[in-house]
């Protein structure tokens, strides 16, 4: 199970490394535009445990630095913090509740560029309207992204009918 | 003693963070010593690229169903091809022309001068951050780029220049704040002034650039081409570079500030030239 959610996650990360350097770009509103790692790190997140979700923050953050080929460790904190983000909201509010993906992307999209901007500082007016920008794309993205890892990384235990757990309970009570 | 799932956590959560400080600090050291680092280069070559091409390559069929393909398309590339052959007998003629070029300087015994390179290459990651425009190019047959290397686009007109070197080569585009091109301005339908108007053409993020520290007296209209300057070690002069769309003028300092519309389109650059 883990190593299926192991490989899950890294071929989510590399899919959405391709869309970042590809169709990001091209699909981008003026400053708005999706951030398809951050993305993909929060949906681990919220599917996975605690140490998942910041092992996907560092790997999202060396593909992106080696991708933007500047500030490497404001990258990799800016997702490590990502992580550690959508890891709290997971614990918080339940994964089975739409709201988690959304209040998660949001938190995390939100950390991730204060970390940025306190690491590398620039323009705050460019800061703040990038970052409200991307925050509108990915909480926009996020549904679709969860609701297609979600059956890999976290699927839902099917429940046995009633009667079949009623009789089985009754055996066991005779048994006894 | 059996530690708990909290402990193993904390340890797990501080070996990460330690992974991350180790591999900054990696980086740093190798970008020192003028060095790209294995795991980016790790990345870019055995990660993005293979992934890029095959994606490229899975959209490539699809480009074969033209019936498909939206009127203004069909049209386009009806007018794009007519485009290439008139270029084609302009190239021809440029030849013809270089070549009698070549003879008289021959005769007048001047020096022969190296004709510039120009390689092909294939974009695979085009400003993927939002703090940076810059684009990851691959050039073809085992060719590696040199660092100032000139990237041009298709349509010939100046893109950016390698700013880290390699198979994966890193370019910085001509579009972000951190780039500044030696530019001057090509009247349209009015004769050329006496003296040249030069400025520095600085990037504005999108794909404009702001045209600095022009004179005050500078007869600059919208619609005027700018090309480079040549001044500066990087960019050879007279490539096109894009559009006046605005000018303003800071009464304050008497000086004019132009607005440069991109001849290239940055959100879509796919295949690039690159100038040694």
């Amino acid at each position: 199970m883990i190593l299926k959610s192991i490989v899950t996650a890294v071929a989510a990360l590399l899919v959405a490394a391709v869309l970042q350097a590809d169709v990001s770009v091209r699909i981008a509103v003026g400053p708005a535009r999706p951030d398809f790692l951050l993305l993909t790190v929060v949906c681990i997140g919220l599917l996975t445990s605690t140490v998942f979700s910041l092992a996907s923050g560092l790997l999202a953050g060396i593909v992106m630095a080696a991708l933007a080929g500047i500030n490497y460790g404001t990258f990799i904190a800016s997702r490590i913090a990502a992580g550690w983000v959508s890891a709290q909201v997971a614990r918080t509010i339940s994964r089975e509740s739409l709201l988690a993906p959304l209040t998660a992307m949001a938190a995390a999209t939100v950390a991730s560029r204060v970390v940025t901007f306190l690491m590398a500082p620039g323009s705050l007016r460019d800061w703040a309207v990038t970052s409200a920008g991307e925050l509108l794309y990915n909480v926009a993205l996020v549904l679709p992204a969860y609701m297609l890892l979600q059956p890999i990384l976290r699927p839902k235990r099917v429940r046995e009918p009633y009667e079949r757990r009623l009789r089985r309970h009754v055996r066991r009570a005779s048994m006894r | 003693m059996r530690t708990s799932r909290k402990d193993r956590t904390s340890l797990a959560v501080i070996i990460i963070v330690l992974l991350g400080i180790a591999f900054t600090l990696y980086h740093k050291h190798e970008a020192h010593q003028g060095r790209v680092d294995r795991i980016t280069t790790l990345v870019q070559r055995f990660v993005l690229m293979p992934e890029t091409r095959a994606i490229h390559g899975l959209m490539a069929p699809g480009r074969r169903f033209a019936p498909f393909y939206p009127a203004s398309l069909i049209r386009e590339n009806t007018q794009l091809r007519a485009r290439v052959a008139a270029l084609t007998v302009e190239n021809e003629q440029l030849r013809e022309q270089a070549q009698q070029m070549e003879e008289m300087r021959k005769m007048l015994m001047l020096p022969d001068v190296a004709p510039s390179i120009l390689r092909a290459g294939e974009v695979i990651a085009l400003k993927p951050s939002s703090q940076r425009d810059n684009a990851l190019v691959t050039l073809g047959n085992g060719w590696v780029a040199r660092e100032r290397d000139i990237v041009i686009g298709p349509s010939g007109a100046l893109a950016g220049q390698v700013v880290r070197a390699g198979a994966v080569c890193d370019v910085l585009l001509i579009t972000d704040p951190q780039s500044s091109v030696g530019a001057k301005v090509v009247q349209v339908g009015r004769p050329a002034p006496h003296k040249a108007i030069v400025g520095i053409a600085q990037g504005a993020r999108g794909s404009s650039l702001d045209l600095v520290d022009l004179p005050a007296d500078a007869d600059i209209k919208v619609g005027d081409s700018v090309v480079t300057s040549g001044m500066g070690t990087v960019f050879p002069q007279d490539i096109p570079i894009g559009s006046v769309t605005s000018v303003k003028l800071d009464p304050a300092r008497s000086l004019k500030t132009a607005t440069i519309e991109t001849i290239n389109d940055f959100n879509s650059l796919r295949k690039v030239f690159l100038r040694r």
